[in-house]
């Protein structure tokens, strides 16, 4: 028996409620949801079920199943028979039926609570669409070849970090019409991960942190695998983080000390890729959509390509050399007027407050409150990345310090609030601050 | 179970190997029976085992999260739609596709998953035996709260 691989890849990617029939030794037939199902070739299918302790024991006492599939794209149906062969407690096939129990679990805050028993090999033995008289409009999309490259080629032209995400995110949403994403670049101490950039929402998010291990993105960033999920309203854990995650950044509050996730209310279709170099994790792409099924497995094929070329292009243009400048000699501007804005730092944890609203914590916050202090104090407003990779009290790493990616943040966290204090590039290698009220900065000493 | 939950039927021959289709409605019978539609182009061996041995697995899956039962049914029976029939068959069409519209496929899209033509589906009746909770969870295989038949 050999499956129809293109269709049935298309099919199963989008199935939606497949249900399984199995038979009992003593002849009593059993019927349950299926929780989990792939294409292995064009003569093999895994299947994993928990919780579904009927059908696994009638699996071991008989080895025929049927399964009935709808694709949600097509919606076309069809029926498999299967033959069970073995069961695989390791391995590649193990792994990725893992990892997605894995993110289901992740997103309802059970991490690592339910450890499935493993994944079933099955030989295929019959197939039929149960509709050979209907036929579906095409709805399906196929991702271009020549669309991948032209964005492929525009990627490798970037030279620094800023143009490299604006070009990546926006060449998504030009060449494969994915409208929503978001890059979040994993810190150096390798906790968390934070948003430099998006597309597609009403604010850059730039900022926001997401815990490794957490959630679908922090998922995907501990366990450095793709995670997708097709139907996310009809799964209500993956529905209930879309919605808190987009409740929590339409609010347009700023809880504490945290930076909200920006996030489509309702996604249905979310993918998130991890981004690799030299075996390092450098982040995560992001996208998502409201429509269904809107992310299949060629998509999936080519955000992972996608995300492996950014993830090396992250890493040369943060690491750059940059051209020895010159000590700025910068004549000091005129002195804004109006109300002075309070600035406030925190030494504890580096965080930036303009008047109550937070801003920027960690090293990121260190740049602003030395960008500000010299600019407070010598009138400057053009810096070089090289003076600040110097300066030992911001608290870089000596290696791998990641300057550009907090610049790119920093530049756009303060865009979203789009207010008196802004920062720009200012050619390559530096940057320039431009600030149109007076500044009241007063530090915060530790407690 | 007369609304538009998703209804899949399992029967079994006389090998033990299963067969699985979709119904297109249900009805329940004063006697306790009850009775599936099946349009026999979709489901012919589902039928033919059924009408062999009388073994029957029901699944009702109510679309959002998945929430499902299962009934079991044994003496099946297979026979000519009733008066009333179609109506009920055209209404459970109309329902299960609306109630598709929450994974993102449109009434007009699902059309292919079902016959729209009533005089296309025969019955499969039987007598219910055990009904089980089947949401998938620590909960499967449970009798459902009100007492299993």
């Amino acid at each position: 028996m050999t499956l129809p691989i293109v269709t049935l890849r298309r099919c199963l990617d989008a199935a939606i409620y497949p249900t399984i029939a199995t038979c009992s030794a003593e002849g009593v037939p059993n019927v349950a949801l299926l929780s989990y199902i792939r294409l292995i070739d064009a003569d093999h299918v895994a299947l994993s079920f928990r919780f579904l302790d009927k059908t696994a024991r009638n699996v071991a006492a008989n080895p025929r199943v049927s399964i009935l599939l709808m694709d949600a794209v097509t919606c076309r149906q069809h029926v498999l028979d299967l033959a069970y062969e073995r069961t695989e407690t390791e391995g590649p096939l193990y792994d990725e039926m893992r990892v997605r129990f894995d993110a289901r679990a992740a997103l309802s805050g059970l991490s690592g609570a339910v450890k499935p028993a493993g994944v079933q090999v099955y030989r295929a033995v019959g197939y039929r669409a149960t509709d050979p008289g209907y036929v579906p409009e095409p709805t399906q999309r196929v991702v271009s070849a020549n669309a991948v490259q032209l964005l492929t080629a525009e990627i490798g032209a970037c030279e620094d970090l800023q143009t490299l995400l604006q070009v990546a995110l926006d060449g998504l949403a030009e060449h494969l019409g994915i409208e929503q994403s978001i890059v979040l670049l994993a810190d150096p101490g390798g906790e968390r991960l934070y948003a430099i950039a998006s597309h597609g929402y009403p604010q850059s998010g730039a900022g926001a942190e997401v815990t490794l291990g957490e959630g679908l993105i922090g998922v995907v960033a501990s366990e450095r695998r793709p995670i997708r999920i097709d139907n996310a309203r009809r799964d209500q854990r993956a529905n209930a983080w879309v919605r808190d995650r987009a409740a929590q950044a339409g609010a347009g509050t700023v809880v504490e000390r945290t930076i909200p996730l920006v996030g489509l209310e309702g996604a249905q279709s979310l993918l998130a890729v991890p981004m690799l170099a030299r075996n390092r994790l450098v982040g995560v792409l992001y996208v998502e959509s409201l429509a269904p099924a809107r992310f299949l497995e060629d998509d999936e094929k080519t955000l992972i390509a996608l995300a492996g070329q950014l993830g090396t292009a992250i890493l040369l243009c943060s690491q750059s050399a940059e051209l020895p400048v010159a000590r700025d000699v910068v004549p000091a501007h005129a002195a804004p007027g109006g109300a002075p804005l309070l600035v406030r730092r925190f030494e504890f944890d580096q965080s930036v407050f303009f008047g109550d609203d937070y801003v920027i914590k960690g090293v990121a916050g260190a740049i602003l409150w030395k960008l500000l202090a010299i600019y407070t104090a010598e009138g400057r407003t053009e810096f070089s990345n090289r003076e600040l990779r110097l300066d030992r009290s911001l608290g870089l790493p000596e290696i791998g310090d990641n300057l550009e990616a907090r610049l790119v943040l920093l530049l756009r966290r303060l865009a979203d609030r789009d207010g008196a204090v802004r920062l720009e590039k200012a050619g390559r290698g530096r940057v320039r601050l431009i600030v149109s009220r007076p500044l009241d900065l007063r530090s915060i000493a530790r407690a | 179970m007369e609304s538009g939950v998703a209804l899949v039927v399992a029967t079994r021959d006389e090998a033990n190997v299963p067969a699985i289709a979709r119904a297109g409605g249900c009805r329940v019978d004063d006697d306790g029976r009850v009775a599936v539609f099946l349009a026999p182009e979709q489901s012919q061996r589902c039928l033919d085992n059924a009408a062999a041995n009388g073994h029957v697995a029901l699944l009702c899956v109510v679309p959002h999260g998945y929430e499902c039962y299962q009934i079991k049914g044994e003496a099946a029976r297979v026979a000519p739609l009733e008066r009333g029939d179609a109506a009920r068959i055209a209404a459970y069409r109309a329902a299960f596709f609306a109630s598709l519209r929450i994974t993102g496929i449109e009434p007009a899209a699902a059309a292919g998953l079902l016959p729209a033509d009533a005089a296309a589906f025969v019955t499969l009746s039987f007598v219910v035996t055990d009904v089980f909770h089947n949401t998938p969870g620590p909960a499967v295989g449970t009798a459902p709260k009100g007492g299993a038949r």
